[in-house]
């Protein structure tokens, strides 16, 4: 079954991202200077301070290196320029002062660290909204390599569906890019010899196309599909949360536009958390019985309900989704609900693409993560955190189209039954911006070699 | 004794709140309006209680002010955080008028409270 996903060219959505000249194309074309605007520095204090203390405890290191002040320039600048406009459009509030303005006012800040960190940071209230230099990085190499996955799913489906035969015996009702479940240590060995490699593009494009009697075709059979799959399979355990896409939407692939997708969806999800009352003193638990029990549906909440998911309307005038069918107030979750929520209805089949692909791509990386609750009965009793495979379920359920999600079903089970089978790949902790570094130069290289000898992308 | 009346804006913050109940020595969670005595004379009024949520992990961030009554105090106040927050500067971090505790000695603690 094939569905278009809605992250292809040729939407509304993107030639409305087109107007916008694109903001991860631009803060990739400006590093990140010292100049931060005088409004900005005080929430770049404030983060620097935080992280000295949190980083530790987070995972993240690099902390005793910190720049002071923490830089914050013309990148930022550029995608701050454009991404409120892009919320603002996404959302359809042109025309509502009060929701425009929160939006406009609300602090952004992109600080130049390589942690992967994106969060609501306090300090006086609204808290502004994180964005770290290492996560937009990121979300712009796993938009790189879903681009490449499918453009390799179009070139190779044949080969694919061998593949997956061969190695499951049967078929997923969705083209799925697990096809890339190669041997291990064969995987590893590849990545060991080109990280030995003085990698660059020129080098590379010598060592694979330089050996005579070897054509460029058979080395897209070979050398380049092998290696690029085996990288894009250490990320991209992930994009098989997409079903496969058609033949037209795979050929061309905008990534800054995907990467975008996703920067606004986690964007999106940010303001939600803000909007909630998230992590304020005020329980969420009073602030969300107070808006149903004024709606009239306070009664429901620690009931069954047949349909779980509410929406209400906020004192700023927008509108958010509660999950009611369980009795424990889940952030993150109604953070996301309500993320879909804000987005129009013509806009949110893509979001909800972008979402999904960043959620999944996210669970390999934090399978296992001590405390992350699997089910929502586990939430709120040990943990605020849900898995993210728990997020993709609700999120889907809550919007996916009845098409959606009976081709995504069997999909969230394959991520669900993956277990530790990346980690066990020796996958790379996203955490960890050495590696990610690392890896992205390689990938960089294979795009590069690819795009020029085989025009794969 | 002298008095100063010393105000100093403090922010406590770690992964957990219990951590910072059981620091402060509180029998609840340090909410708005808490008042908690760090020592004779030094007493933490906390203005607000939040938490810093981030797709890895989450914070808690406690902010309010100290009050200093006397000159003896002052030195309790130190004595307080090079016994209670130094020990546990890997849970607990304290930002001090906007700057990171890290060095705990007694004249870098002087210097940062704007006690002589």
């Amino acid at each position: 079954m094939t569905i278009d996903n809605g992250l292809g060219p040729g939407t509304e959505l993107h030639q409305m991202y087109l107007r916008f000249a694109g903001p991860l194309a631009l803060i990739s074309r400006a590093r990140f200077s010292a100049d931060a605007p005088a409004r900005d520095a005080v929430w770049l204090k404030r983060y620097r301070n935080f992280l000295l203390g949190a980083g530790r405890r987070l995972g993240q290191g690099g902390s005793a290196a910190l720049p002071d002040p923490l830089p914050n320039g013309n990148g930022h600048s550029a995608l701050k320029q454009n991404l409120q406009p892009l919320l603002i459009r996404l959302m359809g509030i042109e025309q509502d002062a009060k929701a425009r303005g929160d939006i406009e006012r609300q602090a952004f800040i992109f600080p130049a660290v390589r942690d992967f960190d994106v969060r609501m940071l306090p300090g006086e209230f609204p808290p502004a909204i994180v964005f770290t230099e290492g996560t937009l990085d990121l979300i712009r190499f796993y938009a790189g390599a879903v681009a490449v996955c499918r453009a390799l799913n179009a070139a190779a489906l044949p080969q694919i569906l061998e593949f997956e035969q061969r190695e499951s015996g049967n078929l997923p009702p969705a083209v799925v890019l697990e096809w890339m479940t190669f041997d291990p240590q064969a995987r590893q060995s590849v990545i060991e010899w080109l990280a030995k490699l003085a990698v660059s593009p020129k080098g590379l494009q010598a060592r694979l196309f330089g050996r005579p009697g070897v054509d460029g075709s058979s080395v897209l059979a070979t050398a380049i599909l092998d290696i690029a799959l085996d990288l894009v399979a250490r990320y991209l355990h992930q994009p098989f949360a997409l079903p496969h896409l058609s033949e037209s939407a795979a050929a061309v692939t905008d990534t800054d536009y995907v990467a975008t997708l996703i920067v606004a969806y986690m964007a999106l999800h940010e303001v939600a958390h803000v909007a909630l009352c998230h992590g304020r003193e005020a329980s969420y638990a009073g602030f969300l019985r107070s808006h149903l029990a004024a709606m009239g549906i306070g009664s429901t909440l620690g009931e069954p309900s047949p349909n779980p998911f509410v929406d209400a309307r906020l004192d700023d005038g927008r509108k958010a989704r509660f999950f009611v069918g369980d009795h424990t107030p889940v952030d993150e979750v109604q953070a996301d609900l309500t993320a879909l929520r804000y987005v129009g209805d013509r806009f949110r089949p893509s979001i909800l693409s972008a979402a999904t692909v960043w959620l999944a791509a996210l669970e390999d990386a934090f399978v296992g993560q001590e405390g992350r609750a699997d089910c929502l009965s586990e939430l709120g009793t040990a943990t605020p955190y849900p898995s993210f495979i728990l997020r993709l379920r609700t999120l889907n359920e809550a919007y996916g189209s009845a098409e959606r999600r009976w081709a995504i079903g069997p999909v969230l089970d394959a991520i669900e039954k993956r277990g530790t089978t990346y980690r066990d790949a020796r996958g790379i902790d996203l955490r960890d911006h050495a590696q990610r570094d690392r890896d992205l130069q390689l990938f960089r290289t294979l795009t590069a070699v690819a795009e020029t000898r085989v025009s794969l992308l | 004794m002298a008095t100063v009346a010393h105000s100093i804006p403090i922010t406590l913050q770690a992964s957990d709140e219990a951590e910072l109940t059981r620091l402060l020595d509180l029998s609840r969670r340090p909410a708005a309006g808490t008042t908690a005595d760090l020592a004779s004379g030094v007493e933490l009024r906390v203005d607000e209680t939040m938490q810093s949520r981030g797709f890895a992990g989450s914070e808690v961030v406690v902010q309010g002010v100290i009050t200093v009554l006397t000159t003896v105090a002052a030195e309790l106040l130190i004595t307080w955080l090079k016994s209670r927050i130094e020990p546990r500067r890997n849970e607990i971090t304290v930002i001090i008028r906007d700057e990171v505790v890290q060095d705990f000695s007694e004249g870098a603690l002087r210097r940062l409270l704007g006690i002589k």
